[in-house]
């Protein structure tokens, strides 16, 4: 059998590009690794929106507008926690405006909930672009994050949590870039205010059988929604590789292996041996090497085989959005926020260990008390 | 990581830096401003590197990143398909070139970065910062829109795709 030869579909590599290339790494020759530093015109920007939105807040404050404003468009539990810092930095290149709508951090991670409206018609979501903003630094340098988008009755939602540098807190400036602006978007961070975030782990913050252990558990409101914040290790030894082919798992050729998949872990996919192209691009039909059939593929469970779930007292599970996967902290801690899609919260509930390949659900739970916030 | 090693490992991927670029970009021209750009960036912010052995695909990931920049000052969606234009020198295979290019974006880079570049589903994770399990399925997805477009023409009598 012939290999298909993809390379074939590009043209030969010009000399042009190896002659830029090298002229790019005779520069870095003369230029030595750079630190972290923030440019000064974009620090001046950020200094001027602080000041117009400092303005803005206060005539608007002056004007009653805001608590009209604040409201708008919020899905958060009945409460007096304080409000959330809204910045409202917005940029718009004519067909889209893009608007920092919160923008906060909380210790080594920033969170930030970006909203995209087009100009004159609801946004539609065939025209959601294959890439969408990115979280970077006053010098360009893109944040590791996590987010989760969401279109919303004509208006796409980007809502991130992303690791800070340590010690960076307020002394970072960070920006959007998007396809949606022509420049990237100032965020003006600012320190979460006291009272809008409830530590609210109770009793044993531990789920034995998983492995994991909880260092503190977190629950505050968003302008999208409520998020449950956890801070975690993982004993990655706990978790347990299916033996296949387990009826739990769907699995589907993807590339380079035979994948099996939860369909109710959509953020996760376990590699099984990689197999070489023509053996698997006709669905395993023409699959005639050692090992490279879907009963006999030896399988890794990926680290991050557990998802967790919000379970109320009567045993329902709360509709909830993780991000893309845990985050992973500069000390080997995991950050996982879940988004919980609801007007209201069980005033307490338990957070539950899944294993996405076993299908098995921890009786080990952490009780969760959400009074503090909720009311 | 020393400037020698840092070139090194620049120079022993840059035919797939190409692909990937040229796959985004459709111009060859581009492909040197946003590579050239990429490079700097990658080696001011080599510091930030946590671990070596993802040098490339963290490197890939900056020249995609850069692509997009570019494509964003200039104005152009990447997402649609691109204009069907031979570049020049011509690819040895021009069909297969004419197939991924009607394919939207999403799709044409999983292929480019599976098929052109050789890079695992794990790293091509890493590389568009989504899951696994996304990747998976769209690169299954993009092959079968790669099989529609080339129907009626072959780019290998048997290859099954």
């Amino acid at each position: 059998m012939q290999t298909p030869r993809f390379e074939g579909a590009l043209p030969p590599t010009p000399e042009s590009f190896r002659r830029a290339v090298v002229r790019a790494l005779q520069k870095t020759e003369e230029e030595p690794m750079r630190k972290r530093t923030l440019r000064v015109s974009l620090l001046a920007a950020v200094l001027a929106a602080i000041l117009l939105i400092g303005t803005a807040l206060a005539v608007g404050s002056r004007l009653g507008i805001l608590e009209f404003l604040g409201q708008a468009g919020r899905t958060t539990p009945a409460g007096e926690a304080p409000d959330i810092e809204r910045p409202g930095t917005a940029a718009s290149n004519g067909k889209y405006t893009l608007t920092v709508s919160e923008a906060y951090f909380a210790g080594d991670t920033a969170n930030i909930l970006v909203e995209v409206a087009r100009t004159g018609e609801p946004f539609a979501p065939d025209e959601i672009p294959f890439w969408g903003p990115t979280v970077e630094t006053g010098d360009g340098e893109e944040l590791p994050c996590e987010h989760e988008e969401r279109w919303v009755d004509g208006k796409m939602y980007y809502y991130f949590v992303c690791a800070l540098p340590d010690g960076a807190g307020d002394q970072l400036t960070l920006c959007i870039a998007s396809p949606f602006t022509d420049e990237p978007v100032p965020v003006p961070l600012t320190k979460r205010p006291e009272g809008a975030e409830a530590n609210v782990a109770a009793g044993d913050a531990a789920i034995d059988g998983a492995g994991i252990a909880f260092e503190e558990i977190s629950l505050s409101r968003t302008a999208l929604d409520i998020a449950l914040t956890l801070t975690y290790t993982v004993d990655r030894s706990a978790i347990r590789a299916p033996e296949l082919p387990s009826g739990n798992l769907t699995y589907f050729t993807g590339g380079d292996g035979v994948y099996h998949m939860n369909p109710e872990c959509p953020a996760m996919g376990g590699a099984a041996r990689p197999c070489p192209f023509e053996e698997i691009a006709g669905g395993m039909r023409s699959c005639t090497l050692p090992g490279c059939s879907v009963v006999t593929e030896p399988f890794e469970a990926e680290e991050a085989g557990v998802m967790f779930e919000l379970v109320d007292a009567q045993g329902n599970v709360l509709e909830t959005d993780g991000l893309n996967s845990a985050l992973l902290l500069e000390d080997g801690r995991y950050r996982e926020t879940l988004l919980i899609r609801s007007e209201t919260i069980p005033e307490s509930f338990r957070i539950r260990a899944f294993d996405c390949w076993t299908k098995y659900r921890w009786r080990d739970t952490v009780e969760v008390s959400a009074a503090e916030i909720a009311h | 990581m020393t400037n020698r090693e840092f070139q090194t490992r620049v120079l022993g991927c840059e035919r797939r830096l190409y692909g990937i670029a040229y796959m985004l970009l459709n111009s060859a021209a581009d492909c040197e401003d946003a590579v050239q750009e990429a490079l700097l960036r990658a080696w001011r912010r080599l510091g930030t590197l946590r671990e070596e052995a993802y040098f490339e695909t963290w490197l890939m990931r900056i020249v995609i990143n850069e692509c997009k920049q570019l494509l964003r000052r200039r104005g152009r969606r990447a997402e649609g398909p691109l204009p069907e234009t031979l570049p020049a020198p011509p690819p040895p295979n021009p069909e297969l070139y004419r197939a991924l290019r009607a394919l939207d974006a999403r799709h044409r880079i999983v292929l480019t970065l599976k098929y052109i570049d050789g890079y695992g589903v794990a790293e091509i994770a890493r590389i568009l910062c989504v899951p696994q399990g996304t990747v998976a399925s769209r690169l299954s997805r993009a092959r079968k829109m790669l099989k529609d477009q080339l129907e009626g023409g072959d780019i290998h009598a048997n290859s099954p795709i």
